[in-house]
């Protein structure tokens, strides 16, 4: 063994693979050698974690007795992928694995560097007993986060690999034991149907997965609450993950889903059916208040006793158009108002709510343009349309008010009750993976358990 | 019984209210209004113990699949077409009761066309959904609005102007001989229940079909009808009753709320049997549908997969309804529907000959 070569050359698969990558200036192939003995690493520098692959592939190269030896060490590493065709490690390569050749054969270890596997902060729904960390944005972590709360062997994880150019894993989660079998058969078909070139996000999941292209209710609900998908895991519902996104969809919905906060569960019986009515009643307030405005002031101010009607119709003298475009005007103005103090940074927000709100209502009043009783429902409307607990659900409310707002200004009062109506049918009609969205659930324990029953 | 069944019996059943029935009882009261109410209730009654155990024999099967299957096409076709006039007509008369109703006390500036096309408008939409979807329709609207009238009703019979002596006065006219007109219209709470021509298709499981079902259904058919016949008469007494064109609707605005934000009981009175009319129409027209669909199947009319049959009809109901309303009077209406109730028995007679006649050729 003296005629060491000075340089080994690479096999040749490393090179065909290294020279498909270029000019990338991350790609790396390095040669390890020691007296005789030598392995070659391919990887991309910016993917993989510089320690790990120093000190698990690197480093026992050299302290092991042989290359045989190295090669053992290597098989039975926890990190080891199958190589299944050569694309296959192109793309294990672009996520993080380091590709090693020993004596003539060819293994792939995962050393992927994760940076965002930090748990962050309940931000969407905060709760003020319960936990307060949420989900990561690695897959990883956020699956360990769930093995970690539900300690059930009846819990069943399935990865799938998204076709789009992100290439991300999509967990399919669900309790073995709960579970209905033809909403996880119909999950799997529409993701395995999925072509979509880019999927970044648990939300765009969701819009693709809910099968139509034109919704106006999610029928999947987005959370970003560890104890929301453990409840709704013993419930027999389906979680979805998607790597990257500190999200987890969940599925099969119904709609009365959407009005249970987690923090229903950690007060005492009154005081969360207290919250609860409040809810319901911030609901029905936020989606029919501006529409009962127009049709009380415009069709039948006769409904209300008589010194209400009048005290409303005091409130408009010199209000120099129809009601129907003061509630307009002031609910535009009003979404305008949350819409930019959702995307400001926090530093103008607080300056440009005090702006829009408290010096345009006031303004607004004193130049005859609204009602004082106008901007009493506007912001009882805003502040009601806040104590739905899932945002989505708030959007999709939101929405309907201006449907049924224009059904009461073409027809008036009875328009008022039939869109009403007419609402709540499109609600009922409405499926969620086949489990009907809205209807009564008098035999469940609760109404979010309710999947299983009939 | 499964409690959908329920909902069906007594969404007819408080329905009536705003139909014709109570014009058509009180004005019979001095002809054996009364007798032909008992008549109704114990017949009615009865007739529903029969049509439940008669569909139970099919379980989770439409009678219009069945009768295609069993029964010979020139009677098959002629009995569904039948069915269907009746459903239609049934939903027909509670549509447009109902915006004569809403013009002449809530609404009288607003052209009646709007109106009613305010309610096609959503109703088409409704009754092209899954039958399904009914089902939990009627269930939601059930829950949403029958505590209001329950608290209507207390309030009807709470309310010191309920002079009972008028109600007595009535009650001596009880040893007539009853009146068929009064037996027809008092004959409709019970319809509720045939909306299973359709329906059975969702209910696999047999109906248990006792004493106190017939009990529970026979006692509220009882006090619904008594309700509707003698409050209006305890408020506005016996002599002139049978001259009001809407007795409930006259009778509600006689009440006041002191200290409600809405002070006339009228205005809650007619919002909340909205809901109950709408629901009731929802059913009928339904089942209308689904009928005339199995009559007549266009299986060319398809516009990218899907069917537009249902489409057309629903349009056909709507050209009806606008057209009617607009050419309708009053007194018309009126005569209209007194010939619908008087047809009742006939309706029921070819029902239950028609299921009686698939029981025995799928020998079940």
């Amino acid at each position: 063994m003296t005629n060491i070569k000075e340089k080994p050359d690479p096999p040749k698969l490393m090179d065909e693979l290294k020279s498909q990558m270029d000019p990338s200036f991350d790609v790396m192939l390095i040669p390890l050698q020691l007296e005789a003995e030598a392995a070659f690493l391919l990887y991309l520098k910016t993917t993989v974690d510089g320690d790990k692959l120093q000190n698990v592939i690197i480093k026992p190269f050299f302290e092991m007795q042989s290359a045989q030896h190295y090669r053992a060490y290597i098989q039975s590493s926890p990190d080891i992928i199958e190589i299944k065709s050569d694309e296959k490690i192109l793309l294990e390569l672009t996520k993080g694995s380091v590709l090693i050749a020993v004596q003539h054969q060819f293994f792939l270890v995962d050393v992927k560097k994760v940076n965002s596997s930090s748990v962050q902060q309940t931000l969407m729904e905060p709760t003020v007993y319960g936990p307060q960390q949420a989900l990561s944005e690695d897959i990883l972590t956020n699956l360990n986060i769930i093995r970690h709360r539900y300690k059930e062997p009846s819990l069943k994880i399935e990865i799938l690999e998204l076709k789009d150019k992100t290439h991300s894993d999509i967990a399919i989660i669900y309790d073995d034991q709960t579970v209905k079998p033809a909403i996880l058969k119909t999950i799997r078909k529409r993701i395995k149907e999925l072509d979509v070139p880019l999927i970044q996000s648990a939300g765009e999941l969701q819009l693709y997965l809910n099968g139509k292209k034109f919704t106006l209710f999610p029928t999947l609900m987005l959370t970003e609450r560890p104890d929301r998908i453990c409840y709704n895991l013993d419930a027999g519902k389906v979680i979805l993950m998607v790597d990257g996104s500190p999200h987890a969809l969940i599925a099969p919905v119904v709609f009365f889903d959407f009005m249970v906060s987690m923090e229903d569960n950690y007060h005492l019986f009154w005081i969360t059916s207290f919250t609860l009515i409040l809810r319901y009643f911030g609901l029905i307030t936020c989606l029919v208040l501006p529409a009962l405005y127009v049709a009380i002031i415009s069709y039948n101010p006769d409904i209300f006793r008589t010194e209400l009607a009048l005290t409303v119709a005091g409130s408009r003298i010199g209000v120099p158009y129809p009601s129907f475009i003061e509630v307009l005007f002031m609910l535009i103005f009003m979404e305008l108002l949350t819409e930019a103090s959702i995307r400001l940074p926090k530093a103008i927000s607080a300056t440009a709510t005090t702006v829009g709100g408290l010096i345009l209502g006031t303004a607004a009043t004193e130049a005859a343009l609204t009602s004082n009783i106008m901007i009493i429902i506007v912001s009882a409307v805003a502040i009601s349309s806040f104590v739905i607990p899932i945002n989505e659900m708030s959007f999709s409310i939101r929405f309907c008010r201006y449907i049924l707002l224009a059904f009461t200004t073409f027809f008036g009062t009875v328009g008022f009750i039939l869109g009403f109506l007419g609402i709540l049918m499109f609600l009922i009609n409405k499926e969620s993976f086949g489990e009907p969205y809205l209807k009564m659930y008098w035999k469940s324990r609760r109404s979010e358990k309710g999947v299983k029953s009939e | 019984m499964s409690r959908f069944l329920y909902y069906f019996i007594f969404l007819t059943m408080f329905s009536n209210i705003i139909a014709s029935v109570p014009k058509i009882l009180l004005f019979e009261s001095k002809k054996g209004a009364i007798p032909s109410m008992i008549a109704a209730v114990i017949i009615g009654t009865l007739l529903v113990y029969i049509i439940v155990k008669l569909f139970d024999a099919i379980p989770g099967k439409s009678l219009p699949e069945m009768l295609k299957i069993h029964t010979p096409k020139w009677f098959a076709y002629p009995v569904l077409f039948y069915l269907f006039l009746c459903w239609f007509t049934a939903g027909l008369i509670t549509l447009i009761t109902y915006v004569f109703l809403f013009i002449t006390f809530f609404s009288p500036e607003t052209s009646i066309v709007n109106t009613t096309f305010a309610f096609v408008l959503v109703i088409s939409f409704g009754v092209l959904m899954k039958s399904r979807s009914m089902l939990y329709m009627a269930e939601i609207v059930i829950v949403l609005f029958v505590p209001l009238i329950f608290f209507l009703l207390i309030k009807f019979f709470a309310n010191p102007k309920l002079d009972w002596d008028f109600i007595e006065i009535s009650m001596m006219h009880a040893n007539h001989l009853p009146s068929y007109s009064a037996f027809g219209a008092a004959l409709y709470i019970f319809v509720g229940i045939t909306n299973l021509v359709i329906f059975n298709k969702l209910f696999t499981k047999k109906h248990k079909m006792g004493w106190k079902q017939l009990l529970i259904i026979g006692f509220t058919g009882m006090v619904v009808l008594f309700t509707t016949y003698f409050v209006p008469i305890g408020y506005n007494g016996f002599e002139q009753i049978e001259d009001f064109t809407f007795p409930w609707v006259s009778t509600s605005d006689s009440i006041r709320m002191k200290y409600g934000l809405i002070e006339r009981v009228i205005f809650i009175f007619i919002l909340s049997f909205l809901g109950i009319a709408f629901v009731s129409l929802l059913l009928h027209w339904h089942v209308a549908l689904k009928i005339l669909e199995s009559i007549f199947e266009f299986k060319r009319l398809k516009w990218k997969g899907k069917m537009l049959a249902p489409y057309i009809f629903v349009i056909i109901f709507v050209v009806i309804s606008l057209v009617l309303t607009r050419k309708l009077t009053q007194y018309q209406l009126f005569v209209f529907s007194s010939y619908f109730y008087e047809s009742l028995p006939i309706f029921f007679t070819v029902l239950i000959i028609s299921l009686v006649i698939v029981k025995r050729r799928a020998k079940l």
